[in-house]
């Protein structure tokens, strides 16, 4: 019966997916509510009032009840797999003391739980051990760990290479201290501390570029751009789409994209689905020396009509990461010549971070990537996913339907982006401390 | 033992990605168990009644207690082992050995498991099996113990992190500091982070260090810190009785234990051959190992 009912829950996902006529890869892997996919049914829901609909934002933290949403309206139903969890403070302590400080509780630690006799008494000692751990330096250790495995960097400076310490540390610190989250994208001054092992020390990134050259947290830190230099800075497009936005390329949909006018020998098997004008991205039609408008088999513009709009911005780092003058990434061609901007876009294009939110400057792409609801809410989602041992939301595949951490996101932005505050709610949430 | 007798891992197998990983951690609790009834006590003593004899078979790849791996051809060895409490039988995997792309054997073996994932479409499949998302979602699955703290938890429970041999059986502070690919640490050169999930080598040496562990954490627990209340610890096992000890129980599982891992922990030890101490100390390490192995193969 479990079989034959996951057969039809597949029967129904597959056949949901093949009615999306838009060809987004992320389709396979967002849920329901995100606007990236907004020609896309939500996975294997929804309908007509099957197991699990995708409508309400009521899941989170609501014991173990689900809106149902079919032609019927929306009625809220215990979801008896939510509904087979057993509420342990002590189990969630195990966890939660792995995951904070590295290591499992201690003795006293456990039986101080579990020689309590009620659940409340139970919760308020858990609260008060998580906000411990949360205290304890072993935490710094974590985050800096953790950060790093986000941001897949680490290691001293060596040689020409600067340190690919900072980032990570910078995001721990911001974490730790309990800092706008959006210091990450933003803050001008001290973006590249260091870490002792005990403490994060003040300290900015090493000259970085021409005098004057203002500091963009994370946007102009030496580490990374070596860490992701390549190609028409593609890799470090790659780094901060997926870090930030928790998707993979193409990061953006548009399901009313306009089609560009018939091109020659470009006969479009499939859509366009990019927000941006087609003509616009370098290709055979413009100076483009690499043809990003080719649609002879896929339509490279659905990816790169993004992507072509960030990299000019992430061009001028050179392989140590020292912002240059001119742009100091290659194009690979016969003799790997320097990319020009007309390479990515025609002259005159502007770039920008999303069609609709422009980006002249490294500046106004951290003002756009902290304005835009998928970075926020991916923020939160990398916390909660790590506490539910759900792995990396890109590299694992790991997408989370946005309903279940909605409130979480709400509760993070009303709070000034405190990140600190999002770890603490999600080890403290009512689906964490049931298994 | 069934997943509903083993309350370690009722949990953990009822929950979305869980299932599947904790197929990782099946194989060890069955292979520890196994081997702790039947107190095969290694190649000294070919004769030991206890040890699985191989049956062979025309793909010839039948391991020891392992069943068959999967020959490359023709039917996996089939191996038998009974003692006056269990039996097991384990059948080696016809032909290639796999079912499903997994790395050997079936659902009707001990050795069932799937193979590294790796492929998207593969990780898609199983994410609807697991539910729709919003259900999923809201479920703690199951990722790996860090190798960081792998090596602060052995520590903490007494095992020395630094021992080395050069002959014989390598200590489990050795294995753990070679064992770090395996183990899946990060790569950053190579731009990759720390993996989150085991892969199948990486399951299999974790549960070689926990079995060298057992001994170290067994003599050292009394004495740990992690360990005591009120600065005052307790064995592994009762001397007089030779009992599971629920405190330091419950320091291995990382909380409380309960009636039922209480129960399974005597269980196990109980079974040694009366008067042999020999069988007795391999009963103790090989409960504890299965402990160690069942409790922390998700973090």
């Amino acid at each position: 019966m479990k079989r034959d009912l996951c057969l039809v829950s597949l029967a129904v996902a597959i056949a949901a997916m093949g009615a999306c006529t838009k060809d987004d890869p992320n389709s396979l892997l967002q849920t329901g509510g995100n606007s990236g996919t907004a020609g896309c049914p939500p996975t294997g829901n929804g309908g007509e009032g099957g197991d699990a609909g995708s409508g309400g934002d009521g899941g989170s933290g609501a014991g173990n009840t689900m809106s149902t949403t079919g032609e019927g309206g929306s009625t809220p139903v215990e979801d008896p797999v939510l509904a087979a969890r057993k509420l342990s403070y002590t189990e969630a302590l195990r966890t939660a003391s792995f995951k904070l400080v590295g290591n499992a509780p201690t003795l006293e630690e456990m039986m101080s739980i579990q020689t309590l006799g009620s659940e409340d008494e139970k919760k308020a000692k858990y609260e008060e051990l998580v906000d411990k751990m949360m205290s304890d330096v072993r935490f710094k250790r974590r985050l800096v760990e953790f950060w790093r495995n986000t941001f897949r960097q680490a290691g001293a400076a060596a040689g020409n290479m600067p340190s690919r310490d900072t980032a990570p540390t910078f995001a721990a610190r911001i974490v730790f201290e309990k800092k706008p989250f959006t210091d990450l994208l933003l803050a001008n001054t001290n973006t590249c501390p260091t870490f002792n092992g005990t403490d994060f020390v003040d300290g900015n990134c090493p000259p970085n570029g021409p005098e004057g050259m203002e500091t963009v947290g994370i946007l102009t830190d030496p580490g990374i751009h070596a860490q992701y230099y390549g190609n028409l800075a593609f890799r470090r497009v790659r780094f901060f789409q997926e870090v930030f936005a928790c998707r993979k390329n193409p990061a953006e949909y548009d399901p009313n994209a306009s089609m560009p006018p018939p091109i020659e020998g470009c006969e479009m098997a499939q859509t366009y689905t990019s927000p941006w004008d087609f003509t616009k991205i370098g290709g055979h039609t413009n100076t483009g020396r690499i043809d990003f408008q080719d649609c002879s088999s896929v339509i490279c513009g659905n990816c790169h009509g993004t992507i072509n709009h960030r990299a000019p911005l992430l061009a001028n780092f050179d392989e140590f990461g020292k912002y240059e003058p001119e742009f100091s990434v290659l194009l690979p061609l016969t003799g790997t010549p320097p990319a020009v901007y007309t390479d990515f876009l025609v002259e005159g294009e502007p770039t920008g971070w999303k069609a609709n939110l422009p980006a002249a400057n490294l500046a106004q792409l951290g003002q756009a990537m902290t304005s835009d609801e998928e970075v926020l809410q991916c923020a939160v989602t990398r916390v909660w996913n790590y506490a539910m041992s759900k792995g990396d939301v890109v590299v694992d595949s790991a997408s989370l339907a946005p309903e279940v951490i909605a409130p979480l996101v709400q509760k993070f932005k009303a709070s000034g982006y405190n990140l600190n505050a999002t770890w603490r709610d999600v080890f403290l949430h009512d689906d964490f401390v049931r298994f | 033992m069934s997943q509903e007798q083993t309350p370690m891992t009722g949990s953990i197998l009822r929950q979305g990605r869980a299932l599947r990983l904790a197929r990782f951690s099946l194989p060890g609790i069955v292979f520890a168990v196994t081997f702790g009834f039947a107190a095969c006590t290694g190649g000294n003593d070919p004769m030991d009644h206890n040890c699985p004899t191989p049956t062979g078979g025309d793909g010839g790849s039948g391991a020891t207690a392992m069943g068959g791996m999967g020959g490359t051809g023709g039917q996996g060895g089939t191996t038998t082992s009974s003692t006056t409490t269990s039996t097991t039988t384990s059948t080696g995997a016809t032909g290639a050995g796999a079912s499903d792309g997994n790395a050997s054997g079936n659902e009707d073996n001990t050795f069932d498991h799937e193979n590294n994932p790796g492929d998207p479409f593969e990780i898609l499949k199983q994410h609807l099996e697991e539910g729709p998302p919003e259900i999923r979602g809201r479920l703690h699955s199951c990722q790996k113990i860090p190798y960081s703290s792998l090596g602060e938890f052995l520590s903490s429970r007494g095992v020395n992190m630094n021992a080395t041999v050069n002959n014989g059986p390598k200590p489990a502070g050795q294995l753990y500091k070679e064992g770090k690919d395996a183990l899946g640490v990060a790569n950053y050169d190579a731009r990759e982070a720390e993996t989150y999930f085991h892969t199948t080598a990486g399951a299999t040496k974790l549960f070689d260090i926990f079995v060298q562990a057992a001994p170290e954490v067994i003599a050292n627990i009394q004495n740990m810190p992690a360990c005591q209340i009120g600065g005052v610890g307790k064995p592994m096992f009762d001397p007089d009785t030779n009992e599971c000890v629920y405190d330091s129980l419950s320091c291995v599982l990382g909380r409380p234990a309960k009636a039922e891992d209480m129960k399974l922990c005597n269980t196990m030890v109980q079974h040694a051959k009366p008067g042999d101490a020999t069988d007795l100390d391999l009963k103790k390490r090989i409960t504890v190992a299965a402990f160690l192995s069942a409790a922390h193969t998700c973090e």
